[in-house]
């Protein structure tokens, strides 16, 4: 996990690299793909094919039997496009996600109880996502997603003749609406 | 294209919906609830056999194997799972081990380790399995499993719950043997003398990941992890027990 993270900071550091605050060029709202049954984001469009975004979601007790609120940091590589037609352009994206939830019983940094180096972060997971986004007007654009965590591709790793990617992830929904 | 665009929402649309990987919306089995039951309705005679298995961890595919290993024997009474049946406290961690439990064709029991602790993975333990300490009784012999994961659990290891249930034919099953370094020593030598004074006959562990035996005036085992492929064998009889630790190719007695 460690190594996960330290990728993903790297990576988001260098494509934040000169960036200035500004307005966000689109808001997400989305359901699913394990950030949460309502998740509202904010993201920059950095260039053609790289967005950052960061999101806040959350999950009722009626459907993860607590109420869980997550916050995450996804960077989105758009790798290939397709015109369509006029009005219309779909695009294939993977992204990669840190995902955090404020849950008291979690953690970030290791509780001093335990010994050293005893437990990796319980409260991020990151997420692998591979998904298609169709853009239909101008401002609105539609996506339909599929993320494994962390502990499902290592997982998958170990277990192979007994696990089947298609037992795993989640499908997540979103749309996203132009605001720049 | 628009076909194509239809056959990739309908491959997606095959997948699952999850809106986290915190939540804990597993259904209320109780696992050990149930195959307490079973085990009661057994005939309990001396001797009976427990396998006893160890750490599946995320390694599902040889806790699924060990399964399978066993149920080519037809000796075995019950399994007992002494703990750390996650990695992480997922509730998908979880489902993965309650599903692979059910080719077992001897009732299976399960306690709980340090990391089923982690995460909400309390929370789901008690909905999957039942209650994290409880005890049983086997012909003339009482099995008491100790939830001793101190860190993890808020006013665990519960002492004074300990010392009221042991006796000179209590056999001791806790995820934590007493040697790790999560116990202070006074800790450790307070447990021993407990089982020393009530002079029970064996105490069974994992944690460890390999199996060990050894005896002071006690004598105590700890079981491997599923990925060595091994699985320990407890024969109980009427005033004595005997510990192996198995393979495909067959027992060796510790």
């Amino acid at each position: 996990m460690k190594y996960l993270i330290i990728i993903w900071i790297s990576l988001f550091s260098s494509l934040s690299y000169g960036f200035e605050f500004k307005t966000p060029d689109y808001l997400s709202l989305q359901t699913g793909g394990y950030t949460g049954f309502a998740t509202l984001g904010v993201g920059y469009k950095l260039n053609n094919i790289w967005d950052l975004e960061t999101q806040m979601g959350y999950t009722p007790y009626s459907l993860g039997g607590i109420d869980i609120t997550t916050f995450d940091l996804k960077a989105r590589w758009y790798h290939s496009k397709l015109i369509l037609d006029d009005n219309m352009l779909l695009l294939g994206y993977f992204s990669s996600t840190f995902l955090y939830s404020n849950d008291k019983d979690m953690f970030v940094v290791l509780p001093a109880k335990y010994p050293r180096k005893y437990y990796d972060p319980s409260a991020i997971r990151w997420l692998f996502t591979f998904g298609s986004m169709f853009q239909i007007h101008d401002k609105y654009s539609f996506y339909i997603d599929y993320s494994y965590t962390d502990v499902e591709l290592t997982k998958y790793y170990n277990n192979y003749e007994y696990l089947s990617l298609q037992n795993l992830g989640s499908i997540g929904l979103g749309i996203k609406y132009k605001i720049r | 294209m628009y076909f194509k665009i239809c056959l990739l929402f309908c491959l997606f649309s095959c997948g699952r919906l999850e809106y986290s990987p915190w939540s804990v919306d597993v259904p209320d089995t109780k696992l050990n609830n149930k195959n307490l039951y079973l085990i009661s309705k057994q005939r309990q005679e001396y001797p009976f056999k427990v396998a006893l298995l160890a750490d599946p961890q995320g390694h599902i595919q040889d806790f699924r194997k060990q399964l399978e290993l066993l149920n080519s024997r037809d000796d075995i009474s019950f399994t007992v799972v002494l703990g750390d049946l996650t990695d992480y406290g997922l509730k998908e961690e979880f489902e993965w081990v309650l599903n692979a439990s059910r080719i077992s064709n001897a009732p299976i029991l399960f306690i709980p380790g340090n990391h089923d602790g982690l995460a909400n993975g309390k929370k789901i333990y008690k909905q999957m399995f039942g209650e994290y300490s409880y005890t049983f009784n086997y012909a003339d012999h009482k099995f008491v499993m100790w939830n001793n994961n101190k860190l993890e659990w808020q006013g665990e290891p519960n002492w004074p719950w300990l010392a009221s249930q042991l006796n000179s034919k209590s056999i001791l099953m806790s995820h934590i043997p007493p040697t790790d370094d999560v116990y202070q020593s006074e800790e450790i030598e307070y447990w021993k003398q407990l089982m020393q004074d009530k002079n029970i006959p064996i105490s069974i562990h994992g944690h460890l990941h390999k199996n060990m035996f050894w005896s002071d005036d006690i004598k105590h085992y700890v079981a491997p992890a599923s990925v060595t492929s091994k699985y320990g064998l407890l024969t109980v009889e009427k005033d004595s027990t005997i510990v192996e630790t198995c393979t495909k190719n067959g027992c060796i007695k510790e």
